[in-house]
């Protein structure tokens, strides 16, 4: 009698849990409509890309499936070392501009001082330090718009030749003016 | 929208370097990677034009004509006791009953006089016939050819020549060339022979050609250019800065091994007039007795002042400024010398022995195709 009384009382404690415990759900149709598109800014080959670079080299210029990633191999040596137009950033958008920011991720190293990216724009050129890590806005690349990439290295006579190097950079398209996270 | 971008740098050794071209006159400093040069050219009222005039270690700046039998080498002549390296003349000219078979050879180079008044010049030589066989006579020619037309001899003369074992040295005045002139000065040997074949070995260890002129001058190679890897590359000077004395009259070039010379930079009364040279391709050596190239200066001023003029090379590995291009400082003073040291300079000199001049219009020097001189044997 005594053990019917505790069993009572557990399943009364238990029925008032599962009431306690329950939620509401509700639920109100939101649709997601993804509809890929072309990327609008692209890279093209610059019209000295894989051309002749210095001792037999090659300015090598590989662009991705989708031209929206490029890698870069260049053989500069001591003194000033100048490619001009070894890459094209293309507004494929006939309609719109947008904005363009480089960002670069990893820097070349100190011995590289002065080393730097050119973008020729329809307005004049921009550098970027390409032996600091940061954001530099290039401005807005209008509709159906084209620039060009220049690169530029210093290599100081007198010291050893520096160890190749890369610097990881990311191009930033954006309809804002707005600092990119 | 974020689009990766990498660079990967790979510096690699200067392609092309620069030389001191040791030229009497010019004292050049170059950079620890051969990358920049300062030159100090010192002017003279007496001034040597032919650059590596003894052949001691390349047959640089030098070009062959050779003959039907006769072929033109560097080589060290080990017998006569040249001084380091000679050009060479040497073969079988074929004898035939019927006829006598002549045949030449020579080896010539271009020079450039300085926009000055020449007032005299000497040709001083040194050369030796160490074989001469057969039924056969050799005559040496020395002169200096003007390319331009047609051609022709500005100068030449000529001379007997016996077989010997040691070389003679000889000093020529030399005629007819004026300030401001391309010619070519020209060394060789004309060989005829009847009814036997004659071996020849002809060797020419030295050729100055010394102008002197009123005012103080220079007229040679200032710094050499050399590729060491990949080219052929495509060059420039362009003058970016420079401090003149109003009496500077000065002429600045790229000139490639193969004597195809740019558009200078010019300078008249102290005022630039022309900044920067025209585009030359400058190769690969054809062998190591060669350089790629050279940068000349042509330059007449009467007073003992000082110019400097800074420069920037610029070379690129296509046409026109494409593909990678690099540049390099090279600065130059123009100075000219004390008067002591000028006195010590004329003292040095030799005079004319007077050889007499012969006929030799026939004979013609052909620059159509530049031949370089090859090393005896190889290598």
């Amino acid at each position: 009698m005594r053990n019917a009384k505790a069993l009572l009382a557990l399943l009364v404690l238990s029925a008032a849990a599962s009431i306690a415990f329950a939620s509401v759900f509700v639920y109100y149709p939101v649709s997601v409509s993804v509809s890929p598109v072309a990327p609008p800014i692209v890279f093209a080959e610059g019209s000295n890309a894989n051309q002749p670079d210095l001792g037999g080299n090659t300015i090598t210029v590989s662009l991705g499936a989708n031209q929206t990633s490029a890698s870069i191999t260049v053989h500069p040596t001591y003194q000033t070392t100048y490619y001009k137009n070894i890459l094209v950033i293309n507004n494929t958008d006939t309609a719109n501009a947008y904005y363009i920011t480089i960002r670069v991720n990893t820097a070349l190293p100190a011995d590289y001082a002065g080393s730097q990216l050119i973008i020729q724009t329809s307005t004049g050129s921009i550098t970027v330090d390409l032996t600091a890590t940061g954001d530099t806005l290039i401005g807005q690349i209008p509709a159906g718009g084209e620039w060009t990439v220049d690169l530029s290295f210093s290599i100081p006579e007198g010291n050893p030749l520096p160890a190749p190097a890369t610097a990881s950079i990311q191009l930033i398209y954006s309809t804002s003016a707005e600092t990119p996270p | 929208m974020y689009a990766p971008l990498s660079t990967y740098t790979v510096p690699v050794s200067p392609p092309l370097i620069l030389l001191d071209p040791n030229v009497t006159g010019v004292a050049v400093s170059l950079g620890a990677n051969l990358s920049s040069a300062e030159a100090v050219v010192i002017g003279s009222n007496l001034a040597d034009l032919v650059k590596n005039p003894d052949f001691f270690s390349s047959a640089d700046q030098w070009y062959a004509s050779p003959g039907n039998y006769l072929s033109v080498y560097w080589a060290v002549d080990s017998v006569g006791g040249s001084s380091g390296g000679t050009a060479e003349i040497a073969g079988q000219v074929p004898g035939s009953f019927w006829t006598v078979t002549t045949d030449s050879a020579f080896v010539w180079q271009p020079i450039r006089t300085p926009p000055a008044t020449i007032t005299s010049a000497t040709m001083t030589v040194r050369y030796r016939l160490a074989t001469l066989t057969g039924i056969a006579s050799a005559t040496y020619v020395f002169g200096v050819w003007d390319p331009a037309g047609n051609g022709g001899w500005a100068w030449y003369t000529t001379g007997s020549l016996s077989t010997s074992t040691t070389y003679t040295a000889q000093t020529f005045t030399v005629s007819n060339i004026t300030g401001d002139k391309d010619y070519l000065v020209v060394a060789g040997i004309v060989v005829s022979t009847w009814l036997t074949n004659s071996n020849v070995d002809y060797y020419i260890d030295y050729l100055q050609l010394t102008i002197q002129t009123v005012e103080y001058t220079f007229s040679n190679s200032v710094i050499d250019l050399n590729v060491t890897s990949g080219g052929p590359y495509y060059a420039w000077l362009t003058v970016t800065g420079l401090s003149t004395q109003p009496d500077l009259n000065c002429n600045i070039t790229l000139m490639n091994w193969t004597s195809y010379r740019s558009e200078p930079i010019i300078i008249e009364n102290g005022s630039l007039i022309t900044n920067r040279t025209s585009e030359v391709e400058i190769p690969a050596p054809p062998s190591a007795l060669y350089v790629s190239g050279t940068i000349e200066v042509s330059m007449v001023k009467n007073s003992a002042l000082n110019s400097t003029i800074n420069l920037i090379l610029t070379y690129c590995t296509l046409p026109g400024g494409g593909g990678a291009c690099v540049s390099y400082p090279i600065n130059l003073t123009l100075d000219p010398p004390q008067a002591t040291e000028q006195a010590q300079y004329n003292q040095a000199r030799t005079s004319d022995d007077g050889v007499a001049v012969t006929a030799l219009k026939w004979l013609r020097i052909d620059t159509d195709e530049v031949k370089p001189l090859v090393k005896k044997g190889g290598g």
